[in-house]
């Protein structure tokens, strides 16, 4: 509902509400600016309000504002304060607002970030980033001087996305580290930060990062389009964004990737991806995403060229695995039984004579255990986590195997299914599996194999009319782009990939030299002597 | 939703258009008449195949990929579009209900036995209709994967099957007569001859001027894989058992097995024959609908759908429920239905554009 100020303005309670109201100017009175401002932050204790007369004129009044907790205490005092209190300057009585508004500015704030302002908004928003707001009676100009100094988080190792060879450090929640970690691995004047401010109420910090002329300048458009079109009072995590912004909303396959790892983000960048990190958070967005690109892992290009592509082949067999098993052996187990050797057949058959449960009910039951297992492993302290996974291994698999309750060679399955899905290295992807998971079991236990196959093509279906940001999902396996494919299901030696592997760049599409395959001593001899025999006949045709 | 095809997977489109009922109805319907022989008929009916592609591909080439009622309608008359719509619509209304009930009845007849007909038609007329309310280029784009996945397959298959086949099975050749390889011939040439399903996808092509080479080529391995198929069951049971057998190419996947764990992998090549059948059932679909819009010239066909898709499964329910009449039908009424629309009608459109630009020239040099 419309609440109408003491100026006349027009603001709105609601936040949400599209209708952005006209700034406040400042008024040239610093008790009515005051007034507005307490009018707008009420009296939170946190606040603090410092007010600074020259008391033998009068005619020079100054106030300082900071919120405590935002400002580093001690640069407040010994930049701001201090150097204020103690010039002589603003003590003498000829001295005017705006004598003493052009002095501070230029000469009496010893610090980097200094901003001035006309509206009581963009005051307020600079206060709430840890500015100390300086306010003249008598003028409609304020100065901003940058203090901020909140406790951070220290680097750490990602916790989600750890690696065996490659860097450790991960973003943390500041949106300034993890700039600063980009611009260390990317020392490039084509390195673009463009920020945003996101969220009406909580004002989220949200920076978008590309590399000029890698990155395609449609899918910059695109992603621009989306974030400037996002009316939202608060952004808490990045999944606030990325819910916002992807395509196919109701999907439950993910369009953007998130990550902890700069490396990851430097790396898409230089793939022509755009990353957006945002404040708060340590998980940065990646995108436009493919299907593949969330089987790749940082450290296929930290190790060799052959074990990565076998890992990557690795990961794509645990995707199916972890999708496709447990719905495989109700279907066999349950319609197709003559597939299986005569020898398995009579041994499962053994293990399941005395289970009470079909073997959908059986599966259900070990499948909801162990992600209620698992969701207990999230949230339980630390110091208890490894009796869960004794309670895990022993009671609820053992247990229930002497009890009959479940057949052997469904813990099995289970198990296998869940360390599957571990290999994964998307988490994103890696739960959107867990939900098909259960809808595949539940068809295969109604239409055996013709079931899940009809299933795998309503997926395939759906999965190649996605896009994200304008890229087929599938891309570039269908449609089929086969100079792409060198770093999709193996990963190529990158002295093979000199164009960079992706659907959607700019117009800088080639990231090395060419003939970059390392060259033996005997190699070098040969090619010099090979360049010597094509050399002498023109020497001679010159002659 | 319905974006443009390049001239490769136009030409992949061509390939599960034809092939997933072929392998499972033409194998008998060929070997009654040439038995061993029956490769033979193959390649015949590949040649046929190819000239109506050429007639196909030359009518979209005339029309220069406009949808083709349209186009026709503009050279003749709207009243002849309409009317010729509307047979072409009863005829592939005819098609994809008699390709939905060849589906059905081997589901029926090979993997579930005991679901009712009219459960698996209603599954997989809504899996087909989400598939075509996608658009043709997602259908394409999973048509090209599942394509790739014979790469996979057909090795494993003979791999599996190596050991039993008898080339001597294939022995005597050439002994039956040309009337016998020509009436062989023929049911294999009606398959062949769905190629002109291009003429409806033309709007949709990248490049129509090369719809003939996506034809030529999908049918040229359409063929080979039809050899590949009729040749390994003929090698592994000779021509006799194949005339008694409904299923000759999945019985003999049904022998492929690796040492002695992996036996009877039957249910494997069938569930990946049952990707490829969805995606022809999705062609077709797909192919009526786009009649549908352009005989009754509507600008989005989303909201009749469902409405042919449920006349199709009455149609397959009720019209070919005897599995006697639909045989009869594929054995000796097909062919006429078939020259009709995917060889006479392009032939005559093409005539059409020929006599109208003679006229023209004729009137040119007159004036």
């Amino acid at each position: 509902m419309p609440v109408h100020s003491k100026q006349g303005r027009k603001h709105t309670k609601d936040p949400v509400e599209t209708v952005i109201p006209a700034p406040c100017p400042l008024s040239p009175s610093l008790d009515e600016t005051l007034q507005e401002i307490s009018l707008r932050i009420g009296t939170s204790s946190d606040v603090i309000i410092r007010r600074f007369t020259n008391e033998s004129l009068s005619s020079l009044s100054l106030a300082f504002i900071y919120i405590d907790g935002l400002v580093n205490a001690d640069t407040v005092n010994q930049t701001v304060i201090q150097p204020l209190m103690e010039h002589v300057t603003l003590k003498s009585d000829a001295i005017t607002a705006d004598k003493a508004y052009a002095l501070i500015k230029d000469q009496m704030l010893p610090i980097g970030g200094v901003q001035e302002g006309k509206t009581v908004e963009h005051m307020l928003s600079l206060l709430f980033e840890g500015y100390t707001l300086i306010l003249f009676n008598g003028l409609t100009m304020a100065l901003a001087a940058d203090t901020s100094g909140y406790e951070k988080r220290s680097v750490n190792e990602p916790t989600s996305q750890g690696v065996i060879r490659g860097p450790k450090e991960g973003f943390t929640e500041s949106l300034r580290v993890g700039t600063s970690m980009l611009r260390r691995r990317l020392k490039t004047s084509d390195l673009r930060i463009e920020e945003y401010k996101i969220g009406q109420r909580t004002g989220t910090g949200v920076a978008l990062v590309y590399l000029q002329g890698i990155a395609s300048e449609a899918v910059l458009a695109e992603i621009r389009r989306r974030l400037d079109g996002i009316i939202t009072d608060s952004i808490l995590e990045s999944n606030y964004i990325e819910e916002f912004i992807q395509d196919g909303g109701l999907t439950p396959f993910p369009t953007i990737q998130n990550t902890e790892r700069p490396d990851a983000v430097a790396g898409g960048l230089l793939e022509g991806q755009v990353g957006i990190i945002i404040d708060g958070t340590p998980f940065a967005l990646l995108a436009p995403s493919t299907f593949f690109n969330f089987f790749q892992s940082s450290e296929d290009y930290y190790q060799r060229y052959d074990i990565s592509s076998f890992l990557r082949l690795i990961r794509y067999g645990a995707f199916f695995v972890s999708m496709l098993l447990p719905a495989l052996y109700i279907a066999v187990t349950t319609f197709h039984q003559e597939m299986l050797p005569t020898t398995l057949l009579i041994s499962l058959a053994a293990q399941r004579e005395g289970v009470p449960l079909p073997a959908l009910a059986e599966a259900l039951l070990m499948e909801l255990t162990f992600d209620v297992l698992r969701e207990a492993g999230v949230r339980m302290p630390r110091t208890i986590g490894p009796a869960i996974s004794i309670v895990g291994a022993l009671v609820l698999g053992q247990a229930a195997v002497s009890a009959g309750l479940v057949s052997a060679a469904m813990v099995i399955v289970v198990s296998f299914t869940a360390i599957s899905n571990f290999v994964i290295p998307s988490l994103a992807i890696a739960n959107s599996i867990r939900l098909i998971r259960f809808l595949l079991m539940l068809i295969a236990a109604t239409l055996g194999l013709f079931g899940i196959m009809s299933f795998l093509m309503v997926l395939l279906i759906h999965l190649a009319g996605l896009y994200s940001f304008g890229v087929p999902y599938l891309s570039p396996v269908a449609p089929m782009i086969p100079r792409y494919l060198k770093d999709i299901f193996i990963r190529v030696p990158l002295w093979n990939m000199p164009m960079r592997p992706k659907t959607s760049l700019g117009k800088e599409t080639r990231r090395q030299g060419p003939d970059q395959k390392p060259q033996s001593i005997e190699d070098q001899k040969k090619k010099a002597q090979l360049s010597g025999q094509q050399k002498k006949p023109q020497g001679e045709d010159q002659a | 939703m319905n974006g443009k095809i390049d001239t490769a997977q136009a030409a992949m489109l061509v390939i599960n258009t034809i092939l997933p009922t072929a392998t499972v109805v033409l194998p008998v319907i060929i070997s009654n008449y040439a038995e061993q022989d029956a490769p033979l008929s193959i390649l015949l009916s590949t040649v046929a195949g190819l000239i109506v592609a050429a007639i196909v591909g030359t009518a979209i080439r005339v029309s220069n990929g406009a949808p083709f009622l349209t186009w026709v309608g503009e050279r003749s008359s709207p009243i002849v579009a309409t009317v010729l719509g509307l047979f072409m619509l009863q005829f592939y209304l005819d098609t994809t209900a008699t390709i939905l009930r060849e589906f059905v009845n081997f589901i029926k007849d090979n993997v579930l036995l005991n679901t009712p007909v009219t459960v698996l038609v209603i599954l997989i007329l809504l899996i087909t209709i989400y598939m075509v309310r996608q658009g043709i280029e997602s259908i394409a784009r999973v048509n090209s994967i599942v394509i790739l996945l014979y790469g996979f397959f057909a090795p494993l298959f003979l791999f599996g099957i190596i050991h039993e086949m008898n080339v001597h099975h294939l022995l005597p050749m050439f002994d039956h007569s040309l009337a016998s390889l020509t009436l062989a011939s023929i049911t294999p040439t009606t398959w062949m001859s769905e190629v002109a399903v291009l003429l409806f996808l033309a709007p949709y092509l990248k490049d129509p001027q090369k719809a003939r080479i996506a034809g030529w080529v999908g049918l040229l391995f359409v063929a080979v894989l039809m050899l590949f198929s009729l040749v390994t069951a003929l090698m592994v049971f000779g021509p006799e058992f194949i005339k008694l057998s409904a299923y000759p190419g999945f019985s003999a996947a049904g022998v492929v097995h690796f040492g002695r764990f992996f036996e009877k992998l039957d249910i494997l090549f069938i569930s990946y024959w049952v990707l490829s059948i969805y995606l022809k059932f999705s062609i077709f679909l797909f192919v009526t609908i786009e009649c549908f819009k352009q005989t009754f010239r509507v600008s989005s066909s989303r909201p009749f759908i469902g409405a042919l898709g449920l006349v199709i499964a009455l149609e397959c329910l009720f019209n070919w429920q005897n599995i006697d009449k639909l045989n009869l039908y594929n054995k000796e009424g097909r062919f006429l239905t078939f020259f009709l629309f995917n060889v006479l009608v392009p032939l005559a459109a093409i005539m059409l554009h020929r006599i109208q630009r003679a006229r023209a020239k004729r009137r040119e040099c007159e004036t």
